[in-house]
């Protein structure tokens, strides 16, 4: 630190504006004498560098800050400032700065009496010629990092005063002025709290660590280039299925290819074979009819042939009983003992009385001459109706026999003409070559169907090609990616490594150096 | 650590020092700044 000027305005004795100029151009001639009578203020002068830089008052008289003469001459409502400016130089090189700090109490006398406002500013000029200014809270701090205001006492040093610095731990104030406590803080930043068993995440090693995390790891790769390998075995296993299936598809093309020209070539026979099946299946309808008129045949010669039979003798007895004329006009199915009967319960069915004597009675006791058993013709009527009804029945037999037979008759010709046709057909298909054109059909039907499932699954191994080939070049650019980051991975781990030394180094070397260096002082100071 | 070579660990820890000096006399750089800047000091170095 070296100062430069420092300027005083109303402060204690200093009336106005007054500026001390410090630089010192000749390094030879470096001391600069102050002289003076008491109060002039020369105690103000080595004093105003301290309150300047750290605001501590340590003068005699308490508040005494701005100048008596422009105190007492304040009226209400009057402000008035005091401060002090000083300009000083510190590091060297490039790290050269010019500091300017002012330190400033402003006095504003009102009704109820004076009241203050401190104020202070610093900026630097870095070595570009640019102003900064300090953050306020910072003030403090980057004063301290300059001069520990807990040393300040050595360099401001008051003879006529007790400055109580061997009272105090100067272990931090050394520290700072030594510039150890650059080591301490990249301690802190390289690591965290020292204190903590491992270095922080929020630190350089924690940040460089999690930098070596995302770059992934040589196992990474490793499981990475066996999963290509793996898809790579896949791909060349669909590529042998695509070449089964088309080599099939190549075969079964031609199989069916040859079957289509076998059935081209087939096409007269076709039409003959239809044509026979059709005459086949006919001739098969008219055998089963056939068989079935003869059974219904032979059933009505059974049940019916009777009738036929006895026709001859019905018709000469039907012959004879008309010529007698015996048949009269008696009542079918009544005779003289249902006459009785009547008689006997006194009423006729219709209800008529019949009393004896009665003309009713006479009316019935007319009917025993002619009703069995004294007369035969009534029975002789009903005779010649069962006879007819047989000549019925005959009749009926010989109209459904003729049927029957004739339909027999028609089939058996049918038959015989159908078969006659099949055969003069097979004549004709042998002469031009008679091929199954139904099992060739069969056979190309069948080749469709494989055909149809073996493009299904040439598809699916042609998508499944170019799915697994794009998974390859998607792995494989993965993969290349990562290569480059393993490559980036090994120079993160240097930085890692060095990050890890240079704290190492601080722990260690510094540590012991810095006991060496306080034991020193401590011994000294 | 065999990889670690002398001058360039003293180079890093020179730097390093520097900046924190300066930053102890300006307080311009948050802590979270010093961090990358001390990260970026150790990366320059090695990759020089």
């Amino acid at each position: 630190m070296i100062l430069k000027r420092i300027k005083y305005h109303n402060f204690r004795p200093f009336i106005g504006d007054q500026e001390i100029n410090l630089e010192i151009n000749d390094y030879n001639k470096n001391v600069i004498v102050l002289l003076g009578d008491n109060t002039r203020g020369k105690s103000t002068f080595v004093s105003s560098f301290v309150w300047c830089l750290y605001g501590e008052d340590r003068f005699n008289k308490k508040d005494s800050l701005l100048n008596e003469k422009v105190l007492n001459n304040m009226s209400d409502g009057d402000t008035e400032s005091v401060y002090v400016e000083i300009e000083f130089e510190d590091g060297a090189g490039d790290e050269k700065k010019i500091y300017l700090i002012r330190r400033e109490k402003i006095y504003q006398k009102g009704v109820q009496g004076i009241s203050k406002l401190d104020r202070v500013s610093l900026s630097y000029e870095d070595k570009d010629g640019k102003t900064k200014p300090v953050k306020d809270n910072d003030i403090k701090n980057v004063i301290n990092a300059i001069l520990p205001s807990d040393l300040s006492a050595f360099i401001f040093f008051e003879g006529e005063k007790d400055n109580e610095v061997q009272k105090k731990d100067l272990g931090d104030a050394v520290r700072t002025l030594l510039g150890l406590a650059a080591f301490t803080n990249m301690k802190k930043h390289l690591y965290g709290p020292p204190e903590s068993n491992k270095f922080r995440s929020d630190s350089v090693l924690g940040k460089l660590q999690a930098e070596l995390a995302n770059l992934g790891s040589s196992e990474e790769l490793s499981r990475l280039l066996k999963k290509k390998e793996t898809w790579e075995e896949e791909l060349s296993n669909y590529n042998e299925d695509l070449n089964i299936h088309s080599n099939s598809i190549k075969e079964i093309e031609q199989k069916k290819t040859k079957l289509e020209e076998e059935l081209r070539a087939a096409e007269p026979s076709k039409k003959l074979q239809i044509q026979r099946e059709n005459l086949n299946a006919k001739l098969n309808r008219d055998k089963e009819n056939h068989n079935k008129k003869l059974n219904d045949l032979v059933r009505l010669f059974g049940r019916k042939s009777l009738f036929l039979f006895i026709y001859p003798l019905l018709s000469k007895a039907q012959d004879r009983l008309e010529a007698m004329n015996i048949a009269d006009k008696g009542i079918k199915g009544i005779d003289a003992q249902a006459l009785d009967e009547l008689l006997n319960r006194g009423k006729c069915l219709c209800g008529t009385d019949l009393r004896d004597g009665s003309m009713a009675y006479n009316e019935i006791k007319k009917y025993y001459e002619i009703l069995p058993p004294k007369a035969v013709g009534t029975l002789v009527a009903e005779l010649e109706d069962a006879m007819a009804a047989s000549v019925e029945e005959r009749n009926s037999f010989m109209e459904n026999f003729d049927n029957l037979y004739k339909d027999i008759l028609n089939l058996s010709q049918s038959i015989n003409d159908t078969q006659k046709e099949i055969d003069y057909i097979s004549d004709e298909l042998k002469r031009v070559s008679d091929i199954d054109v139904k099992t060739l059909e069969t056979y190309r039907n069948d080749c469709e169907v494989n055909l149809k499932q073996l493009r299904d699954k040439e598809s699916i191994a042609k998508a499944n090609i170019i799915a697994k080939g794009k998974d390859i070049e998607k792995i494989s650019d993965e993969i290349a990616k990562f290569q480059l980051k393993i490559v980036k991975a090994d120079k993160h781990k240097l930085y890692f490594e060095y990050a890890q030394a240079v704290y190492e180094w601080l722990d260690k070397e510094y540590s012991r150096k810095e006991k060496a260096i306080l034991a020193r002082l401590n011994k000294n100071v | 650590m065999e990889n670690i070579k002398e001058e360039k660990l003293k180079n890093i820890i020179n730097r390093i020092y520097s900046v924190e000096k300066n930053n102890d006399k300006t307080r311009t750089l948050s802590e979270s700044v010093m961090k990358e800047k001390i990260i970026k000091i150790i990366k320059e170095e090695v990759d020089k």
